[in-house]
Order: structure tokens, then C-alpha cells, then sequence
């Protein structure tokens, strides 16, 4: 793809075909443009705008002003403790829920992970006929909205739900166990479920691409099937399982529905902070502050991630 | 133990389903040997490589490397080493790392492994290139980066699958060269998988035809040439012009002639042929000769037209019409061109000795 793009690009400005071509690839892309524009680009920019604004009662002071962010890093000579770690910030909710959120959207990721490789695995290595039932099957939770599946995993994990109710007529409990709603651990496997499946496609695809006389050689140059796993298949999968944890990772993190059904009080994560302060403290500046840090420390914390592990490096090595 | 075969096969059957792809192969392969498989695509040479390989296991027989039996014993830990079509270089390593992949496998120490990749890279003439990434490498390199991978493990037999085929024609007849010198050196048993006769001709000791998964002959390049066992082989092994009939008498010397629509041909013959058999006489173009006159004794004589010449010079080629068959016959003559006859003319015969043709059974 990169050598192609080479020769295209040189002496580019004064070709009047490759103008044209090029007017062309911005019509086939002015649709998706336009939506992004409207839907994504505007709203992100109504936000910032509103992160420097401040709310005055039932009115919006549309003076410029630094004070939401002021207010998420004003520190105090009291931390407040949470979990051991000392927040020394004069309202540390914010930052609390940030790291909370972090935390368990990180653990669900991991999840997603561990469930949807051996998945990926099994459909590219180990089915040989009707692969795309395969995937039809996968997107079959799909077909129904995700508010039911949230609400699914009420009845299951509920007080008299189905695992509750299913112990207790086996005899193992008395009484049913409390801890598995209402709790992060909830959020997480709520959260796990729900993303798995677009876990496995990027997964899938990279470990069907690889080519296998690759894993021949492997085994010919004395490798076991498992030291060949480690040395040939999970380096080369890397690309898409990388790109399948970020694409669990980054819209977890800010996920409110979720910890809003599941999750309850020790459940919640950022997402409901912010829809807390837009609807019901009634303060959508500060709301958008905290929206605004999310984002930026998220995109920091992938771009560190990726850094660290030299994506680049590891991308170009497929070519 | 010296003299006993590196290879020896016995009874190798290999079926995919309901689809035998090998029949009963049985033969040897000898220390230090650059031995070939050579087939048309689809015979089966490139399954019993993976067989030997350890790849993929055969349906019936045994299979003994180095005295040793194979049944049951992976890929991972049979002592040999494999040349893939592709190459298989791994792309997420470079040069030194693809090298060093099998070394890693061993009980070496880190400075002996790098030793040893040193050394396989002055080997293959990559000297300076360990650092490359695979993509960087031409289509040359990464043929030498898969051999040197295989090379370095130092195995007992090195199976190499059709690895010029990828290469353009030039750089193929560099490489065949260096292969050759690089399994004198080295002096390891190398197996060699390839569809194209005359780099099977010229590379290998001995070459096994095969065709439709039997093997048909085993020989060495000149054997296979001058004394093809089967009309199949004749036919592969160069070119050969073709004259069927029935065997109408068998010498005790070894002789045979046959009768058919072209004339009455006189060669040495395939043991096992019988008077009354269909039989072809075989004879290569370079020893037919060209003649203005009917040979006295009418044998091994086909009076023909000459169709086309084509003066390549080392040599030129006809194309001949046979006058009592229609057959085209293609002659080689040498640089000398006393023997060439005028374009366009009929009338002319051609001849040839009978200790130059063959019978074989058709």
C-alpha cells in the first residue's frame, strides 16, 4: 500500500488526472465527512466551548473562564483516601471515578481478551468449511438491542436470579449471594460480554492472515506446537489484538448505561459522573470539563501504550 | 553405519480422503546425495517431501532417516530441515533472527549460536544484511535467508521444495550453480523438489520421475536420458521422437525391432518386451541424421519433408513431416551446417543407428 502511494504522490499538483481522481476520492468521502462534521466535530467543539463557561443557577455565564478546570485540579491539605491511594484534590470525585474507570475498563478488557483470542483462534485454525456462519453466529447477540442484554445480565446475577435461584435448588446456598449485582465486578462482566464479540473480529483476522507454511517452518526448525505459538502466532496476531483491546478499552472507559443498570452505587464509573452533572446537578459546563480531561487522558494513555510497544515498528514488519 | 541410507522408504502410501496421491513408494536415498524428485505438478513430489518432512505423516509404510523410524516423530524433532517454496521467511524478524530461529531450539550457547549465524551468512553470501528486515530483502535474499535458516541447524538431510521456481530465469542459473557447490561443501544429503527437468538434470547425483503419484525410474541424469525405462520418461526427459508399432522379434543380445505404420525400427530394448507387444522406438533429435537417400537396409529409415528450420547456433532444429504417417520429427543438427538441407525440401530420409534408438513398451 505504501509503495503504491509513492508514485502517485509525486509531480501530483499539476496532473490533471490525478487531481481528478483525487476530487473523486473526496466525493466517495464527503458523505462520511459531512456526518463526522455535523455529528462528531461540531458537538466535540460545542463541548470545549462549553468547558470554559460556567453555570449560574438556572442561567449559562457565557464569560470565558478557566474555573471547571480550576475546580477538577484545586488540591487540599486533606487527601481524600480511596482504596489506600491519598487524592489531594479539594473535589476529588472526578479523579476517583477516572482511575476507578480506568481500572475496570482495563479488567474488562483484559477479559474480552482472554475470551475472544482462543475464540478467534478456534474459527481461523481449526474450521475449515462455513467460516461466515461462524461470524453470523458471533453478531447474533446483536440482533437485539443492548439495553436488553444489560437487562439480561440483571436476571442473571440478581438477588433472585438465575444463578442465585440455580444454587439454591442444587442446595449449595442458603441464602442468595448479594456480591454478584450491584458492583463493579458486575459492571465488568456486563461490560465483557457486551464487547467480546468486536474483540473477535480483529483477532480473527489477524490470525487468519497468517500464513501457514510460516508455522511449518516453525516446527521444521524444531519449534513444540506451543513454543510456535508464542514465537510465530502471537507476535504476528499482535496488530489485531492490540487493535481489538483498544477498541474495548477506549469506549468502556466512558461507558455509562452500563454501571447506570449493573453497576449501582459502588458501581459507578465517569460516564455517570458526567451524566450526573449534565442532568441532574445541572451543570453541563463542569460536566464538559470532565468530559474534555476524559478524553484527553485516554488518548494519552493509547498513545503512551502505543508508543511503548513500538506499533509502528510492529505494523511495518508485516508488509 | 556410514553406508547404510540416509532414506530409506518403504511402502509409502499417502491418501487424502478417498484420493491416493502416492503408491507404494519404496526406494533409498544415499549418504551425501543431491537427489531429486521431479514430476509435473500434481505427482505427488512435493507430498513426499512434507512426508519426509515430518509435516505430513503417510497413510501406510515406514520410513527409516538414518536408520531411525519416523512413525510418530514430528516435524520438530526429526533431523531434517526444509527449504519452503515461499520461503516461510518470518516477517516480525530480521535476517539474524530468521537464521537463528532453529539454533534457538538447540543447547548452544549465545556466542556460539552467533557463530553459527555468522557463519551460515558468509555461507549464502549475506554478509552485512543480518540486520535487514525480511521486507527489505529481493526474492534472491530471502531464497538465501531460507536456506541459510535450514543449513544452520546442521541436519542430516535437507529438503528443499521447488526453491528456484520463484526466481527469474537468470538469477535461477546463478543460484543452481551455488546450490550445487553449497552441497559439496557442506556435504549434507540435500532432497530436491522441482518440476523443471533440466535444473533437475543439471543439479542432482540421482533423480526419481514421477508421475501421477508412482514413482517411474530412478537414475542419474544420463541414465534417465539415454536409458528411459518408460514412454512417460522419454517423453519428460527432453525431447524425444516416437515411432509406435509391434515388436516383431527380440535378440538374445538385448536388441529388438518393431513394425508399425512409420517403418521398421531397430533398437536396444526394455527387458520383458515379447513379439506381438505395442512397443515405441525412441530416439532422441540429435541422433537422427539427414539424408538425401533411402538407407540401404530399410531400417530405421523414415523418409520425411522438412517443415522448418531454426539456426540457434551452437545448433539448429527441423521440424520434418513423415511422409507415411504425417508425424512431425523434430532433428538437432550440430553448427556444421553440410547436413542442413534446402528449406522446403521433400524427399530427404532420415536414418540412425540402431545402438542410437530404443524400444520401449507403449
Amino acid at each position: 500500500m505504501a509503495f503504491a502511494s509513492v508514485p502517485a504522490r509525486a509531480g501530483s499538483q499539476r496532473d490533471p488526472a490525478i487531481l481528478r481522481r483525487r476530487m473523486a476520492g473526496f466525493g466517495l468521502l464527503s458523505p462520511a465527512l459531512l456526518l463526522m462534521v455535523l455529528m462528531l466535530a461540531l458537538p466535540v467543539m460545542a463541548l470545549i466551548l462549553m468547558s470554559f463557561w460556567t453555570q449560574d443557577g438556572f442561567e449559562l455565564d457565557r464569560t470565558f473562564t478557566l474555573e471547571n478546570y480550576r475546580q477538577l485540579v484545586a488540591t487540599t491539605d486533606e487527601p481524600t483516601i480511596w482504596f489506600g491511594i491519598p487524592f489531594p484534590f479539594a473535589y476529588p470525585v472526578p479523579a476517583i471515578l477516572m482511575l476507578k474507570s480506568l481500572a475496570m475498563s482495563l479488567v474488562a478488557t483484559v477479559a474480552v481478551i482472554a475470551v475472544a483470542y482462543p475464540m478467534a483462534y478456534f474459527m481461523a485454525f481449526r474450521i475449515t468449511r462455513h467460516k461466515a456462519l461462524w461470524i453470523i453466529l458471533i453478531t447474533i447477540p446483536f440482533w437485539t438491542s443492548y439495553l436488553l442484554r444489560v437487562f439480561s445480565w440483571k436476571i442473571v446475577l440478581g438477588f433472585n436470579g438465575a444463578i442465585n435461584s440455580g444454587l439454591k435448588s442444587l442446595g449449595l446456598i442458603e441464602e442468595p449471594l448479594e456480591f454478584l449485582l450491584y458492583n463493579p465486578t458486575a459492571v465488568v462482566i456486563t461490560l465483557a460480554h457486551a464487547w467480546v464479540a468486536f474483540a473477535i473480529l480483529p483477532i480473527y483476522v489477524s490470525l487468519e492472515k497468517i500464513d501457514r507454511t510460516l508455522l511449518e517452518a516453525a516446527s521444521d526448525l524444531g519449534d513444540s506446537r506451543l513454543k510456535r505459538f508464542f514465537r510465530i502466532t502471537l507476535p504476528l496476531s499482535a496488530p489485531g489484538t492490540i487493535a481489538a483491546s483498544l477498541l474495548v478499552f477506549i469506549p468502556t472507559v466512558g461507558d455509562y448505561v452500563t454501571p447506570a443498570l449493573v453497576g449501582g452505587p459502588g458501581g459507578t464509573m465517569i460516564g455517570s459522573l458526567v451524566q450526573d452533572l449534565f442532568l441532574k446537578q445541572n451543570n453541563a459546563p463542569l460536566g464538559a470539563a470532565v468530559s474534555i480531561v476524559m478524553m484527553l487522558i485516554i488518548a494519552t494513555l493509547v498513545s503512551l501504550f502505543l508508543w511503548a510497544i513500538g506499533y509502528r515498528k510492529l505494523r511495518s514488519r508485516r508488509a | 553405519m556410514t553406508d547404510a541410507p540416509i532414506i530409506a522408504m518403504s511402502g509409502l502410501v499417502k491418501r487424502f480422503g478417498t484420493l491416493t496421491v502416492l503408491h507404494d513408494i519404496t526406494f533409498d536415498i544415499e549418504r551425501g546425495e543431491f537427489f531429486s524428485l521431479l514430476g509435473p505438478s500434481g505427482c505427488g513430489k512435493t507430498t513426499l517431501l512434507r512426508i519426509l518432512a515430518g509435516i505430513e505423516q503417510p497413510s501406510e509404510g515406514t520410513l527409516l532417516i538414518d536408520g531411525q523410524p519416523m512413525a510418530g516423530v514430528p516435524a520438530n524433532r526429526r533431523p531434517t530441515n526444509m527449504v519452503f517454496q515461499s520461503y516461510a521467511i518470518f516477517p516480525h524478524l530480521n535476517v539474524e533472527e530468521n537464521i537463528g530461529y532453529g539454533l534457538r531450539n538447540m543447547a548452544l550457547s549465545k556466542s556460539e549460536a552467533a557463530a553459527r549465524v555468522a557463519e551460515a551468512l558468509t555461507l549464502v553470501k549475506l554478509e552485512g544484511l543480518g540486520k535487514r528486515n525480511a521486507h527489505q530483502l529481493s526474492g534472491g535474499q530471502r531464497q538465501r535467508v531460507a536456506l541459510a535458516r535450514a543449513l544452520v541447524c546442521r541436519p542430516k538431510v535437507l529438503l528443499l521444495d521447488e526453491p528456484l521456481s520463484a526466481l527469474d530465469k537468470k538469477l535461477r542459473e546463478e543460484m543452481q550453480l551455488e546450490l550445487r557447490a553449497l552441497q559439496r561443501t557442506v556435504g549434507i544429503t540435500f532432497v530436491f523438489v522441482t518440476h523443471d527437468q533440466e535444473e533437475a538434470l543439471t543439479l542432482s547425483d540421482r533423480i526419481a520421475v514421477m508421475d501421477k503419484g508412482h514413482v517411474l525410474q530412478i537414475d542419474s541424469p544420463r541414465g534417465l536420458y539415454e536409458r528411459p525405462e518408460s514412454r512417460t520418461v522419454a517423453e519428460f526427459i527432453g525431447s524425444m521422437n516416437l515411432f509406435s508399432g509391434r515388436v516383431t522379434q527380440v535378440d538374445p543380445g538385448g536388441m529388438a525391432e518393431i513394425d508399425g505404420p512409420a517403418g521398421r525400427f531397430r533398437g536396444i530394448a526394455r527387458p520383458g518386451l515379447a513379439p506381438g507387444d505395442a512397443a515405441v522406438a525412441a530416439i532422441r533429435p540429435e541422433r537422427i541424421r539427414i539424408l538425401r537417400a533411402a538407407p540401404a537396409d530399410g531400417i530405421n529409415a523414415v523418409a520425411a519433408a522438412l517443415q522448418a528450420s531454426s539456426y540457434l547456433g551452437d545448433r539448429s532444429l527441423h521440424v520434418l513431416v513423415g511422409t507415411a504417417t504425417g508425424q512431425q520429427i523434430t532433428v538437432q543438427s550440430g553448427p556444421a551446417a553440410d547436413d542442413t538441407p534446402e528449406g522446403g525440401a521433400a524427399g530427404l530420409w532420415l536414418g540412425w543407428g540402431a545402438e542410437a534408438g530404443l524400444i520401449l513398451p507403449g
